[in-house]
Protein backbone atom coordinates (compact mmCIF):
# COMPACT_ATOMS: atom_id res chain seq x y z
CA UNK A 1 0.00 0.00 0.00
CA UNK A 2 1.10 3.35 -1.25
CA UNK A 3 0.41 6.04 0.95
CA UNK A 4 -2.32 8.95 -0.77
CA UNK A 5 -3.28 6.29 -3.30
CA UNK A 6 -5.03 2.81 -3.80
CA UNK A 7 -2.64 0.59 -6.28
CA UNK A 8 -4.16 -2.09 -8.64
CA UNK A 9 -2.72 -5.03 -6.19
CA UNK A 10 -4.66 -3.00 -3.29
CA UNK A 11 -8.03 -3.34 -5.32
CA UNK A 12 -7.70 -6.41 -5.67
CA UNK A 13 -6.98 -7.17 -2.43
CA UNK A 14 -9.92 -5.55 -0.75
CA UNK A 15 -11.95 -6.83 -3.56
CA UNK A 16 -11.15 -10.01 -1.81
CA UNK A 17 -11.19 -8.99 1.57
CA UNK A 18 -15.11 -8.67 0.34
CA UNK A 19 -15.18 -11.52 -1.46
CA UNK A 20 -14.30 -13.96 2.00
CA UNK A 21 -16.44 -11.99 4.37
CA UNK A 22 -19.25 -12.88 2.30
CA UNK A 23 -18.40 -16.55 2.11
CA UNK A 24 -17.48 -16.32 5.33
CA UNK A 25 -21.18 -15.28 6.39
CA UNK A 26 -23.25 -17.28 3.43
CA UNK A 27 -21.64 -20.78 4.35
CA UNK A 28 -22.56 -19.19 8.23
CA UNK A 29 -18.47 -19.64 9.33
CA UNK A 30 -18.82 -16.91 12.01
CA UNK A 31 -15.47 -16.89 13.55
CA UNK A 32 -13.95 -16.64 9.98
CA UNK A 33 -16.41 -13.63 9.47
CA UNK A 34 -15.07 -12.42 13.10
CA UNK A 35 -11.19 -12.31 11.91
CA UNK A 36 -11.85 -9.70 9.15
CA UNK A 37 -12.46 -7.11 11.88
CA UNK A 38 -9.61 -5.41 13.85
CA UNK A 39 -10.03 -5.38 17.54
CA UNK A 40 -11.47 -1.74 17.71
CA UNK A 41 -13.92 -2.02 14.78
CA UNK A 42 -17.55 -0.70 14.28
CA UNK A 43 -20.59 -1.93 12.71
CA UNK A 44 -23.62 -0.58 12.03
CA UNK A 45 -27.11 -1.71 10.01
CA UNK A 46 -29.17 1.67 9.51
CA UNK A 47 -32.12 2.47 7.53
CA UNK A 48 -31.73 4.95 4.86
CA UNK A 49 -34.41 6.80 6.18
CA UNK A 50 -32.69 7.39 9.62
CA UNK A 51 -29.50 7.69 8.14
CA UNK A 52 -30.55 10.45 5.45
CA UNK A 53 -32.02 12.12 7.98
CA UNK A 54 -29.06 11.79 10.68
CA UNK A 55 -30.56 10.18 12.69
CA UNK A 56 -28.58 7.53 14.74
CA UNK A 57 -30.87 4.77 15.35
CA UNK A 58 -29.78 1.48 13.73
CA UNK A 59 -30.83 -2.29 13.70
CA UNK A 60 -27.77 -2.86 14.60
CA UNK A 61 -25.08 -1.51 16.40
CA UNK A 62 -21.78 -2.95 17.74
CA UNK A 63 -18.63 -0.53 18.70
CA UNK A 64 -16.04 -3.45 19.37
CA UNK A 65 -14.82 -6.48 18.04
CA UNK A 66 -16.40 -8.28 21.46
CA UNK A 67 -19.70 -6.99 20.60
CA UNK A 68 -19.70 -8.85 17.27
CA UNK A 69 -18.41 -12.41 19.28
CA UNK A 70 -22.08 -11.44 21.09
CA UNK A 71 -24.12 -11.44 18.55
CA UNK A 72 -22.56 -14.93 17.02
CA UNK A 73 -23.06 -16.48 20.47
CA UNK A 74 -26.97 -15.19 20.16
CA UNK A 75 -26.84 -16.74 16.74
CA UNK A 76 -25.93 -20.09 17.87
CA UNK A 77 -27.38 -20.05 21.35
CA UNK A 78 -29.67 -17.77 22.29
CA UNK A 79 -31.74 -16.69 19.17
CA UNK A 80 -34.68 -18.88 18.13
CA UNK A 81 -35.62 -18.57 14.73
CA UNK A 82 -36.77 -20.08 11.43
CA UNK A 83 -33.16 -20.56 9.88
CA UNK A 84 -32.63 -19.64 6.43
CA UNK A 85 -29.78 -19.53 3.86
CA UNK A 86 -27.81 -15.35 2.97
CA UNK A 87 -26.54 -15.02 -0.36
CA UNK A 88 -24.82 -12.06 -0.55
CA UNK A 89 -23.41 -9.68 -3.67
CA UNK A 90 -21.57 -6.48 -3.08
CA UNK A 91 -20.25 -4.54 -5.97
CA UNK A 92 -19.91 -0.98 -7.86
CA UNK A 93 -16.89 -0.60 -5.30
CA UNK A 94 -15.68 2.81 -5.01
CA UNK A 95 -12.46 3.30 -3.09
CA UNK A 96 -11.23 6.74 -1.81
CA UNK A 97 -7.92 6.73 0.25
CA UNK A 98 -7.77 8.85 3.21
CA UNK A 99 -5.70 9.11 6.86
CA UNK A 100 -5.04 5.89 7.53
CA UNK A 101 -8.28 4.48 6.27
CA UNK A 102 -9.05 3.43 2.72
CA UNK A 103 -12.88 4.25 2.38
CA UNK A 104 -15.02 1.87 0.61
CA UNK A 105 -18.72 2.23 -0.88
CA UNK A 106 -20.29 0.00 -2.90
CA UNK A 107 -24.15 -1.20 -3.42
CA UNK A 108 -25.06 -4.74 -1.68
CA UNK A 109 -27.94 -7.29 -2.63
CA UNK A 110 -28.76 -9.90 0.57
CA UNK A 111 -30.86 -12.46 -0.74
CA UNK A 112 -32.92 -14.69 1.67
CA UNK A 113 -33.66 -18.55 0.68
CA UNK A 114 -36.01 -20.29 3.71
CA UNK A 115 -36.55 -24.01 3.59
CA UNK A 116 -39.43 -24.95 0.94
CA UNK A 117 -39.61 -21.20 -0.37
CA UNK A 118 -38.62 -18.93 -3.53
CA UNK A 119 -35.51 -17.27 -2.85
CA UNK A 120 -36.69 -13.35 -2.24
CA UNK A 121 -35.07 -10.19 -2.41
CA UNK A 122 -34.12 -9.76 1.72
CA UNK A 123 -32.17 -6.25 2.62
CA UNK A 124 -30.40 -4.31 -0.08
CA UNK A 125 -28.64 -0.71 0.14
CA UNK A 126 -25.00 1.13 -0.08
CA UNK A 127 -22.20 0.40 2.40
CA UNK A 128 -19.82 2.87 3.71
CA UNK A 129 -16.73 1.00 5.34
CA UNK A 130 -13.71 1.93 6.42
CA UNK A 131 -10.75 -1.05 6.05
CA UNK A 132 -7.63 -0.61 7.30
CA UNK A 133 -3.85 -2.06 6.42
CA UNK A 134 -2.44 -4.84 9.35
CA UNK A 135 0.27 -7.83 9.03
CA UNK A 136 -2.33 -10.11 7.92
CA UNK A 137 -3.73 -7.83 4.88
CA UNK A 138 -6.63 -6.13 5.01
CA UNK A 139 -9.73 -6.14 7.31
CA UNK A 140 -12.36 -4.38 8.63
CA UNK A 141 -12.29 -1.02 10.81
CA UNK A 142 -15.64 0.09 10.32
CA UNK A 143 -18.95 -1.50 8.26
CA UNK A 144 -21.66 0.74 7.62
CA UNK A 145 -24.86 -0.66 6.00
CA UNK A 146 -27.37 1.62 4.91
CA UNK A 147 -30.42 -0.30 3.69
CA UNK A 148 -32.98 1.35 1.15
CA UNK A 149 -36.51 -0.59 3.04
CA UNK A 150 -37.96 0.55 5.69
CA UNK A 151 -39.20 -2.62 6.38
CA UNK A 152 -37.49 -5.78 7.53
CA UNK A 153 -39.66 -9.34 6.75
CA UNK A 154 -40.35 -10.38 10.18
CA UNK A 155 -36.65 -10.68 11.66
CA UNK A 156 -32.93 -10.08 10.99
CA UNK A 157 -30.92 -12.62 12.31
CA UNK A 158 -27.64 -12.99 10.93
CA UNK A 159 -25.32 -9.76 9.88
CA UNK A 160 -25.43 -8.53 6.88
CA UNK B 1 -26.46 9.63 26.59
CA UNK B 2 -26.78 7.87 22.13
CA UNK B 3 -24.14 6.00 22.60
CA UNK B 4 -26.34 4.07 25.65
CA UNK B 5 -29.45 4.28 23.95
CA UNK B 6 -27.96 3.00 20.75
CA UNK B 7 -26.34 -0.30 22.62
CA UNK B 8 -29.84 -0.57 24.56
CA UNK B 9 -31.40 -0.98 20.95
CA UNK B 10 -29.26 -3.60 19.55
CA UNK B 11 -31.87 -5.94 22.65
CA UNK B 12 -34.92 -4.45 20.19
CA UNK B 13 -36.57 -4.58 17.00
CA UNK B 14 -36.42 -7.04 14.45
CA UNK B 15 -33.08 -7.94 14.74
CA UNK B 16 -32.86 -7.40 18.64
CA UNK B 17 -31.63 -9.57 21.17
CA UNK B 18 -35.18 -9.85 22.92
CA UNK B 19 -37.39 -9.30 20.20
CA UNK B 20 -36.44 -10.98 17.40
CA UNK B 21 -36.74 -14.65 18.16
CA UNK B 22 -40.39 -13.27 19.51
CA UNK B 23 -41.22 -12.18 15.99
CA UNK B 24 -40.17 -15.28 14.35
CA UNK B 25 -42.56 -17.47 17.49
CA UNK B 26 -45.60 -14.99 16.13
CA UNK B 27 -45.22 -15.49 12.64
CA UNK B 28 -44.84 -19.41 13.15
CA UNK B 29 -48.64 -19.40 15.72
CA UNK B 30 -49.70 -17.19 12.92
CA UNK B 31 -49.68 -19.54 9.99
CA UNK B 32 -50.95 -22.15 12.74
CA UNK B 33 -54.05 -20.35 13.46
CA UNK B 34 -54.79 -19.70 9.69
CA UNK B 35 -57.03 -22.96 9.22
CA UNK B 36 -59.35 -21.46 7.36
CA UNK B 37 -59.33 -18.37 5.31
CA UNK B 38 -63.22 -17.46 6.42
CA UNK B 39 -62.97 -18.13 9.98
CA UNK B 40 -60.69 -16.41 12.54
CA UNK B 41 -59.30 -18.32 15.23
CA UNK B 42 -58.88 -17.59 19.39
CA UNK B 43 -56.30 -18.34 21.19
CA UNK B 44 -56.77 -18.71 24.98
CA UNK B 45 -53.54 -18.69 26.76
CA UNK B 46 -54.58 -20.29 30.33
CA UNK B 47 -58.39 -19.70 29.60
CA UNK B 48 -60.12 -16.20 30.46
CA UNK B 49 -59.78 -15.43 33.87
CA UNK B 50 -57.95 -12.27 35.75
CA UNK B 51 -56.59 -14.57 38.63
CA UNK B 52 -53.27 -15.27 39.66
CA UNK B 53 -51.75 -18.23 38.55
CA UNK B 54 -48.88 -20.73 40.17
CA UNK B 55 -47.17 -20.88 36.86
CA UNK B 56 -46.38 -18.42 33.85
CA UNK B 57 -47.66 -20.22 31.02
CA UNK B 58 -51.09 -17.84 31.34
CA UNK B 59 -52.05 -14.86 29.23
CA UNK B 60 -53.63 -14.07 32.56
CA UNK B 61 -51.52 -10.40 33.50
CA UNK B 62 -52.47 -9.16 29.87
CA UNK B 63 -56.41 -9.68 30.67
CA UNK B 64 -55.63 -8.05 34.45
CA UNK B 65 -54.19 -5.32 32.52
CA UNK B 66 -57.12 -4.91 29.92
CA UNK B 67 -59.59 -5.60 33.17
CA UNK B 68 -58.21 -2.80 34.97
CA UNK B 69 -57.93 -0.41 31.76
CA UNK B 70 -61.69 -1.08 31.18
CA UNK B 71 -62.27 0.01 34.51
CA UNK B 72 -60.52 3.12 34.66
CA UNK B 73 -61.56 4.22 31.24
CA UNK B 74 -65.28 3.33 32.23
CA UNK B 75 -66.07 0.93 28.98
Amino acid sequence: MIAGRITIEDRLAIEDLYARYVAALDERRYDDWLDLFIDECRYRLVSRENDERGLALSLLAFESKGMLQARIYGIRETLFHEPYYQRHLIVNFILTPGDGAIAVQANYLVIRTKSGQLSEVYNTGRCRDRIVATPDGFRFEERVCVFDSELIPNSLIYPI
Amino acid sequence: MTRRRLRQANLFGPAGYVSADDGEVIEFSQRGFRQHEGLATVVELDGRETGGAGHTVTETLIRSMYRYYREVMDV
